[in-house]
């Protein structure tokens, strides 16, 4: 009797333990899955990242150390080191890796987007505080440096000819994406996950029953111009709308044409470009946006990427299999 | 009388379902705290320095004593930077936000507006 009495309250005790129990697994379960945002700097842009706690630091540390990388602007960056040397023996393999995946897309798609544009960039430094239009004679100083073939890589060893400076900055935030998604992807993480530079950014996971909406900016406003309904995939904007500047009434924008040694007088005014790979999505809405109308026919059949893209006469470029629905209605199809 | 040493009594199992219910009843009550609220986070050189529930805050205008120049102006659950010293403005021509997941950034200050609602990402706005 005794020891019937007292195992009563043991009994009531281990159940009430093992639903509080029950219940703490369950709200830890619950909150493995809350999203986290987490906002950065890097790459001369914020960053920001919408996925679980683990992956928002680890984006953060992926970003960090390419930084280090690619940074053609502070002496920290391994790109700058060798701008200012004029060649490095022991290169990173990540230098390495992303050099040698940049000259194959120059191979592939032309050399309207050129890494070796550093001197140029250097030259008109339109995100310093009182940026001016250069004289014509540094104009064409810098322009005798650009050129890729400038760019011996062999092994981990890279020259720059002629003078040549390096500037990643079209391509670099595209490359950090791709190594974030092939972290994501060698974790096997499986939260939805966005990654936005502002200009690029990464989808990855199921979304909304396997698709994201991607809303894109209407240049003037700073409206909705459309929205775009994609499966998971990389995607990149260009434009000369939010980083330009102006002298005698004319604007300047951050996006330089190689062929004249100043900054590109595009026709297109907003370029979109969904792809597999962040590299490729970066190039090529570079591209696009430097090439202008005339030469959009053969990005808007492309094989390995989509595009949508609106020109100064508000008419819009859509490719087709994209889905695209148009928002602001002052824009023709 | 058998029984009651296997099992527990009436009243036990009563307390346990209240402590389950209660459980429950607290996640879905976190769950659609967070599903309704969009919070507008400000913050400087990567530090939070205020966060604003849109949906609760009435319209006006302010400045923050952590960042210098900025006025800040809420509207219709919207916020938006109205006017600013920096050279660019490109914080002022951002506009209002109020979706998740929008931003408004002034790169010069390292000053970003983010909106947030806690929820899995499946939209975003580029450009």
């Amino acid at each position: 009797m005794f020891l019937k009495k007292s195992l009563k309250p043991l009994i009531a005790a281990a159940a009430i333990s093992a639903a509080v129990i029950a219940s703490a697994i369950i709200y830890f379960q619950a909150n493995r899955h809350t999203v986290y945002e987490d906002t950065f700097f890097s790459m001369d842009t914020v960053v920001s990242v919408r996925s679980d706690i683990d992956v928002c630091k680890d984006t953060r540390d992926i970003f960090k150390s390419l930084e280090a990388v690619y940074d053609c602007r502070s002496e920290n960056g391994e790109a700058a080191r060798l701008n200012e040397s004029g060649g490095l023996e022991n290169c990173s393999d990540e230098l390495i890796r992303g050099l040698n995946n940049i000259l194959n897309l120059n191979r592939e798609y032309g050399s309207s987007v050129d890494i070796t544009a550093g001197g140029l960039t250097l030259l008109w430094n339109i995100d310093s505080e009182n940026p001016s239009v250069p004289s014509e004679k540094d104009i064409d100083a810098a322009l005798e440096t650009v050129g890729i073939d400038n760019i011996k890589v062999s092994g981990n060893s890279v020259t720059l000819q002629n003078g040549a400076k390096l500037d990643f900055g079209a391509v670099a935030k595209g490359i950090a994406l791709d190594r974030v998604k092939a972290f994501l992807k060698d974790i096997d993480d499986s939260s939805d996950t966005i990654v936005s530079t502002g200009s690029s950014v990464l989808l990855y996971g199921d979304g909304e029953n396997g698709y994201f909406n991607v809303d894109i900016k209407e240049p003037e406003s700073g409206g909705v111009l459309g929205r775009v309904r994609t499966k998971p995939c990389f995607l990149s904007t260009s434009g000369g709308y939010e980083r330009y500047f102006e002298a005698d009434g004319k604007k300047y924008c951050h996006i330089m044409d190689t062929e004249t040694g100043y900054p590109s007088e595009s026709d297109i005014t907003t370029v979109t470009v969904f792809a597999e790979s962040g590299l490729l999505s970066d190039f090529i809405s570079t591209q696009v946006f430097i090439e202008g109308t005339k030469g959009i026919e053969k990005h808007l059949n492309a094989q390995d990427y989509k595009i949508i893209a609106a020109d100064k006469n508000k008419k819009l470029y859509v490719s087709p299999g994209l889905e695209f629905v148009k928002k602001d209605l002052s824009y023709e199809e | 009388m058998k029984n009651n040493t296997v099992f527990a009594r009436k009243s036990d199992i009563i307390i346990i379902a209240v402590i389950i219910l209660a459980a429950a009843g607290f996640l879905l009550f976190r769950h659609s705290v967070s599903s309704e609220r969009c919070i507008a986070s400000i913050s400087v050189n990567e530090k939070i320095v205020s966060e604003i529930d849109l949906s609760k805050t009435a319209d006006g205008e302010f400045t923050l004593k952590e960042i210098q120049g900025p006025v800040f102006e809420i509207k219709d659950e919207k916020i938006r930077i109205k006017s600013s010293n920096c050279k660019n403005q490109i914080c002022v021509n951002t506009g209002f936000i109020a979706s998740p997941g929008e931003t408004i950034v002034c790169l010069p200050k390292k000053l970003v507006i983010e909106i947030k609602d806690g929820k899995a990402p499946s939209s975003v706005k580029t450009g």
